[in-house]
């Protein structure tokens, strides 16, 4: 226990002595490299940006925001779940499907998400339907294969055992495929997950209205350079505590499901 | 219920080298209701194929499979099979796992229930109902896998090499517990073997089997009540002499590789 306090205390004094430093750049203008009222919009103090944490929650600026791409990046996400899960069972099952397919995810899997802004733009314009579009086409790629890698590794003698009980092919589907297949879908999930938000940042970034990305530009073009650090902060917070809240405990429970 | 098979051969088509294996040649075999069959060989004899093929999982290129007068073309019901790696479902526990099968048939809650309950006492699992797989050790995992098999009434039980992978004081525990359910329930069995003391502590009838491709050489009759003495001089007479079979059958082999 001491060893931990120890460990804690050393990490603090770290963090105190970032601090202090970060707060002498901003007010000697980087350590005189340029006049103070100018480095305070380079690198606001750590008093302005905690300042700006509170007034932005006090006023619901930043759950305005916040909430517009939590909703965006949720229906995003759950069509290309909703696509992608059926989608890569099918494929792993049928081959001709798979042959017609396959073409298909060679040719637009290796696309960065992120590339698909400006057609989105062009197609939906600048609006929640463009931000989705790419979210869902960002995160169906990790989905589809980690499902169709899920289902090709599903333990054969399972389903053997299955059948020999008097598994119909849709019982073996529900009661066999599908339980197998947890662990591989929280993994594929899991990075699904981070390309969604990958994208919803760099679409609300380049003109997609409102939401976290939009936050971070509006921040820097008005001169509010704090804002852009706190909804950094905040988009550290909001992937730590998914990962530590929701993968996390999914993928300790996800390992029961792997084979014994 | 009673199982057929009139010769049979199986040969497996081409791996990636392009080598087909003949599995098994001209295969002739029954099983009489609530007999005891092992099959008995080396690995490579074709003593799976057999079991794959009475499960319906796989069927012959040659000859027939035929269980009560019909032939073998899927999974059918009265046929429960045990694997040598259990093949639980890792993701239910003890009293799931021993309920699948029950569940599948559309029984009703209550009757699974009492059923699981009554095969969590018969293999000494009380205690372990809520444990997952995981959490039990290589005998626990197989009781779970026959009780599994078994709730479903089978008259048939396929058994693949189910002790192979315990150590050997597990596995003369768990051929006693396999005896001792048998007094409980009557079904046939057919078990796939390695092990030639295990065949002749088990079997009615030991199918002495040889591979390359895999064939039956003879079948030798245990005409011992059980409990069997492991020691005694019948047994060791019966283990000796296929203990013998199989010596002569390698030092054949080492002449034609001469």
């Amino acid at each position: 226990m001491r060893h931990r306090y120890q460990r804690m205390l050393q990490g603090a004094i770290a963090l105190a002595a970032f601090l202090v430093f970060w707060q002498i750049a901003s007010i000697t203008g980087i350590f005189g490299h340029m006049k103070p009222e100018y480095s305070q919009l380079l690198l606001p103090t750590p008093k302005s940006v905690v300042t700006a944490i509170f007034e932005m929650a006090r006023t619901g600026y930043l759950w305005d925001h916040l909430s517009v791409s939590i909703a965006r990046v949720v229906v995003g996400f759950l069509i290309s779940a909703i696509i992608g899960v059926p989608l890569g069972i099918a494929m792993a099952l049928s081959p001709l499907l798979n042959n017609m397919m396959e073409p298909f995810v060679r040719i637009f899997s290796p696309i960065p998400g992120v590339a698909w802004v400006p057609l989105a733009i062009l197609w939906f314009g600048l609006g929640d339907q463009a931000a989705i579009f790419i979210i869902a086409i960002g995160s169906i790629f990790p989905i589809l294969l980690g499902t169709i890698q899920g289902v090709r590794s599903v333990d054969r003698r399972l389903i053997e055992a299955a059948k020999i009980m008097g598994a119909t092919q849709r019982k073996i589907v529900l009661r066999v495929l599908l339980p197998s297949l947890i662990p591989y879908l929280i993994t594929a999930f899991r990075i699904g997950f981070g390309f969604a938000w990958r994208v919803v940042i760099a679409a609300e970034m380049v003109g997609v209205p409102k939401g976290v990305g939009y936050m971070l530009t509006i921040g820097r073009s008005t001169g509010h350079t704090e804002v852009t650090i706190v909804t950094m902060l905040l988009l550290g917070a909001l992937m730590y505590a998914v990962e530590e809240f929701v993968f996390h405990p999914l993928c300790a429970d996800g390992e029961a499901y792997a084979s014994i | 219920m009673h199982v057929e098979i009139s010769n049979a051969s199986k040969t497996y088509l081409g791996d990636r080298a392009g080598l087909s294996i003949h599995a098994l040649n001209d295969v002739s075999l029954n099983v009489n209701a609530g007999e005891f069959l092992c099959l008995l060989g080396p690995s490579g004899c074709g003593k799976s194929t057999i079991l794959r093929l009475l499960a319906g999982l796989e069927f012959p290129d040659k000859g027939l499979v035929q269980i009560d007068g019909t032939s073998v073309i899927h999974p059918r019901s009265g046929v429960g099979m045990v694997f040598q790696d259990f093949a639980l479902f890792p993701w239910l526990t003890v009293e799931e796992n021993i309920g699948f099968g029950l569940r599948l048939r559309g029984e009703e809650k209550g009757t699974v229930r009492d059923t699981v309950s009554r095969w969590i006492d018969l293999v000494g699992l009380r205690g372990f109902a809520s444990m997952l797989p995981r959490q039990l050790s290589g005998g626990m995992k197989q009781r779970v896998a026959i009780a599994r098999a078994l709730a479903l009434s089978p008259e048939v039980l396929l058994m693949d090499e189910p002790f192979g992978s315990l150590d050997s004081f597990t596995r003369m525990e768990m051929q006693e517990e396999l005896i001792r359910l048998r007094e409980q329930q009557s079904f046939s069995s057919v078990f796939v073997t390695h092990d030639i003391e295990e065949a002749v502590y088990l079997a009615d009838r030991v199918v002495v089997m040889t591979p390359r491709p895999g064939a039956i050489k003879t079948i030798v009759s245990v005409p011992l009540p059980h409990r069997r003495d492991r020691t005694g001089k019948q047994f060791t007479e019966i283990r000796n002499y296929l203990l013998s079979l199989y010596e002569r059958a390698s030092s054949h082999l080492r002449e034609a590789a001469r």
